[in-house]
């Protein structure tokens, strides 16, 4: 009977992934989405809103790394309806529990850069309040528009959970493209 | 080359599936492989895997679907094959699909139970305590530190910023720690020593801990430091400010024990390793769950697929074989079956292809025969049509089989009304035929093998002589299909033989009596000459009335053999154009001046020209005319009516004849034997009139036929033929 149950509930769970991956194709749930943005002298500040689900708390309490890509595009101006792309910077955001130490630590892989922080909630503010020192180039621009978007790296995920993250709403986290321009004067 | 080139497609099609097929279920042994070891080498193929299966298996879907429709809708056409390529596919999939269930539900119910027993209850609460004790080190050496870092912080509470760094360095080795750091207030480092170079530079505390440093007067941690994430305890403490000014912090990384800190990394990875896969036991079973389920659907879509290609492939050469049996059961021999290979099913096909071939060549054989069969009847029919002998096929019953155009001339019978009917029928319908029926039937009925009979028909006042033969028809030894009866009509034969005899009587006659006869009466008038008037009176008139006598005799005789000679004189006519008018004006005016009789001439507009040879014509003229005055000698007012007319019969131009008199009319029982020699109805006839009269008529190509007239009398029909060159012969003169 344990042998049934086991298959039963397996292939009812493979069905149910490939029905909700089929459902959820079409539109993201909006856990993750940037409120603002902006470019300061080489300095990207960012405010982001993520209500991340149970599912990926609990995987982060667990040890999974969760590695974040923040894309930022700075475009010149239109010109003949074609936008050129000034600068781009690739960020890769990783956050992880260190169990012994109870401790949440938020790192930009490409800097080396390391905060702690002894609460969940600490690390998730530190995130939703990121502030990312941006390459050189990036002070002279004089790029007037912007594109931000930050996703979650699937890939760098552990392999039992790539399947499903496939599959499974709550691991498709990505705020979408967020535009913004400043003004000539700022 | 073009065969080369078809052949590698077909190979390609056939292969490039199956090799497709393949490389998912390879890459889906690889993920879930890397799955398992919770690698991420192949983390960017995940999507690109689950992307291709679903398009295999939608486009096995699809391709099976169409196949299950065409062989769906080759049930309804009931083709050949399709009923037992049905079969086949049932079998193989029967075979094929639940070996595949069963492996797949075995295979979910191993590995679910293989990963739940990885989760061992007591590992995890030793992993567990094991953790708690290393936080538990930690703590206690957290609040030693915390203690030395308090008591030192103490010490430099009362420096000068000047004199920072040196009572820094001077307490880096008496305090044991990886760093020491004193910034100000606004971050800026006042003094600093690190005993490790990698931590040379010092990171000023965050909003965080110096939010805790405000609130709880210090804060103390085990942190992961640096790139190596080497567990650090961080003390961050404010310096005790005597008084007003900037307020200092000190903040220091004691380093683990070197014996402690491997322990602590050990446990604390094993343990979130552990975490972490019992976090991931849902997903890895959910992920074997999903390979699983894909390589089962591709396997047994595959299967499936595999499956119609083999029960077609199979069955293929079977369906030719029953549409070709059908072909051979309707008679065509023109579907040659393509051998499928060298064993049983190729033998069979090779063995059907050489059927084929033999009953295509007796078929060939049996068509000739019967081509040549009814050549044989076509030419035994036109035969039989040709023939002037009367021809009766009858079986065995005395069914009427066969006759043919001869016995409905001779007979005048339409026989092709009584085929297929008893010959009884045609009896009696035609009593007259009882004659020849009768003695048919007989025969039949006794079963003789060969007979032959006379007999005579009396059929419309004409009487006909046959010769019956009969013959038994055999169609196997000792099998009777029937009997034949062929007849031949004797009575013209009869006739002509009659026709000869007395042309030789007639020719001996001339020959024997003729020449006697003037002797006779020369001798009868010398008698006269020298013995009248010397005899006495008495016997004078004897004498006289006696050569009288011989001598008119002997001019009867002369007549008489002098006809006869006419008779059997050989045809010796000397054909000349002529008009027939003219001639029949000729000898009709001999006949004017008897005033005995009354001569009309009753002639056609136009005068017909013959090819005649005028002095025959003249006799015939008048032995028709001498017969009908002769006939009419008790007649008070004799009346002869000559006429002509032109018929067109027979494909040719004809001139009739008729001599019509008002006398008695012809004996009764006047037939074709009046024209022959020696048949008078009058005392003094020497009964050769007609006989010569239709002798002269057959020598011209003519006919003549007598018959009564309605009015009174009889009427002779002589019919000639009209030349039209001796119209242009006649008109040229």
């Amino acid at each position: 009977m344990a042998f049934f149950m086991h298959c039963w509930k397996s292939i009812v769970s493979a069905c149910a992934c490939i029905l909700l991956a089929a459902c959820a194709a079409a539109g993201d749930a909006a856990q993750l989405r940037v409120r603002s943005a902006n470019v300061n002298q080489g300095v990207l500040t960012a405010r982001l809103q993520w209500q991340p689900s149970d599912a990926v708390l609990d995987a982060l309490d667990h040890g999974i790394v969760l590695d974040f890509i923040v894309d930022l595009r700075a475009y010149g101006p239109t010109r003949l309806g074609w936008r050129t792309t000034l600068a781009r910077a690739e960020r890769h955001i990783e956050l992880r529990y260190f169990p012994l130490s109870r401790r949440y630590q938020l790192r930009d892989l490409d800097r080396g850069d390391t905060r702690s922080y002894a609460a969940r909630s600490l690390l998730l503010a530190a995130l939703e309040d990121l502030r990312l020192e941006l390459p050189d180039a990036w002070q002279r621009s004089a790029a007037r528009e912007f594109v931000l978007r930050i996703d979650l790296d699937r890939d760098r995920l552990p392999g039992a959970l790539r399947l499903p993250a496939l599959l499974r709403p709550d691991w498709r986290l990505s705020s979408g493209d967020y535009q913004w321009q400043i003004s000539s004067a700022g | 080359m073009a065969d080369l080139q078809r052949r590698l497609i077909r190979l390609a099609r056939r292969v490039l599936p199956a090799a497709a097929i393949f490389v998912l279920l390879a890459g889906a042994l690889v993920l879930a492989s890397d799955a398992a070891a919770g690698s991420a080498r192949f983390g960017r193929f995940y999507a690109g895997f689950l992307g291709a299966s679903a398009l295999a298996l939608l486009v096995l879907i699809v391709v099976i679907a169409q196949r299950i429709a065409r062989l769906l809708a080759e049930l309804k056409r009931q083709t050949p094959g399709a009923r037992l390529t049905r079969r086949m596919l049932l079998m193989l999939i029967a075979l094929a699909v639940p070996p595949v269930l069963v492996v797949y539900g075995f295979a979910l119910f191993f590995l679910n139970a293989t990963i739940d027993n990885w989760f061992n209850v007591r590992l995890e609460q030793a992993l567990g305590d094991a953790l708690e004790i290393g936080r538990a080190y930690l703590d206690e050496r957290l609040e030693t530190a915390e203690q030395k870092s308090g008591a030192f912080a103490a010490e430099l509470a009362v420096l000068p910023d000047a004199g920072l760094q040196g009572r820094v360095d001077a307490a880096l080795d008496a305090q044991g720690v990886t760093q020491l750091t004193v910034f100000g207030d606004n971050g800026a480092v006042l003094a600093t020593a690190s005993s490790d170079p990698r931590f040379l530079n010092p990171a000023y505390p965050d909003a965080a801990v110096l939010l805790q440093v405000q609130n709880a007067g210090r804060y103390a941690a085990a942190e992961p430091v640096g790139a190596e994430e080497q567990l650090k305890l961080r003390v961050v403490l404010p310096l005790p400010g005597s008084g007003p000014g900037p307020r200092r912090l000190l903040q220091a990384l004691y380093p683990v024990p070197d014996t402690i800190r491997p322990l602590t990394t050990e446990v604390e990875k094993a343990s979130f390793d552990f975490q972490r896969l019992k976090f991931l036991r849902d997903s890895l079973k959910l992920t074997f769950a999903l390979v699983l389920t894909f390589v089962l659907l591709l396997s047994a879509l595959f299967a499936v697929l595999t499956a119609f290609g083999v029960a077609r492939r199979l069955t293929a050469p079977i369906g030719r074989l029953a549409t070709a049996t059908r072909a051979v059961g309707e008679g065509r021999y023109d579907t040659p079956l393509p051998i499928a290979g060298d064993d049983e099913l190729g033998f069979l096909l090779t063995s059907f292809n050489q059927m084929q071939h033999e009953l295509e060549l007796a078929d060939a054989r049996t068509r000739h025969g019967a081509q040549e069969v009814e050549g044989q009847r076509a030419y035994l029919k036109a035969v039989l049509e040709r023939l002037t002998t009367g021809v009766l096929g009858l079986d065995r019953d005395g069914i009427l089989r066969t006759a043919n155009h001869a016995a409905e001339t001779i007979l005048q019978v339409p026989w092709g009304r009584y085929i297929g009917r008893h010959l009884d029928s045609a009896r009696q319908e035609h009593p007259a035929l009882a004659s020849l029926i009768d003695p048919i039937l007989k025969h039949v009925a006794e079963g003789l093998r060969e007979w032959r009979e006379e007999v005579v028909v009396e059929q419309g006042g004409e009487r006909r002589v046959l010769t019956v033969r009969g013959a038994e028809l055999a169609s196997a030894p000792g099998d009777a299909a029937g009997v034949v009866a062929v007849f031949d009509d004797l009575t013209l034969l009869n006739r002509a033989q009659r026709e000869a005899a007395w042309a030789e009587v007639a020719r001996r006659l001339a020959h024997e009596v003729k020449n006697p006869l003037t002797p006779i009466q020369l001798a009868a008038e010398r008698l006269r000459r020298r013995f009248i008037g010397r005899l006495p009176p008495e016997e004078t008139e004897l004498l006289d009335r006696a050569t009288h006598t011989i001598v008119s005799q002997v001019e009867a005789l002369k007549a008489l053999v002098n006809a006869f000679g006419d008779y059997a004189r050989p045809p010796q006519i000397e054909a000349r154009p002529l008009a027939l008018h003219a001639l029949i004006g000729e000898v009709l005016d001999l006949y004017e001046n008897d005033q005995r009789i009354q001569l009309t001439r009753n002639f056609a507009s136009q005068d017909p020209a013959l090819r005649a040879d005028a002095g025959r014509l003249r006799q015939l003229l008048h032995n028709l005319l001498k017969n009908s005055l002769e006939a009419m000698s008790g007649e008070r007012k004799p009346h002869i009516e000559v006429a002509t007319r032109e018929v067109f019969d027979n494909g040719r131009l004809w001139v009739e004849l008729t001599i019509a008199d008002n006398g008695p009319g012809l004996p009764a029982g006047f037939d074709e034997r009046w024209f022959e020699p020696y048949t008078t109805s009058k005392q003094r006839g020497t009964g050769l009139g007609l006989a010569v009269a239709k002798k002269i008529v057959e020598e011209h190509g003519g006919s003549i036929r007598a018959e009564n007239r309605a009015a009174g009398g009889a009427v002779f029909t002589v019919r000639l033929p009209c030349d039209v060159d001796s119209a242009r012969v006649i008109a040229a003169r």
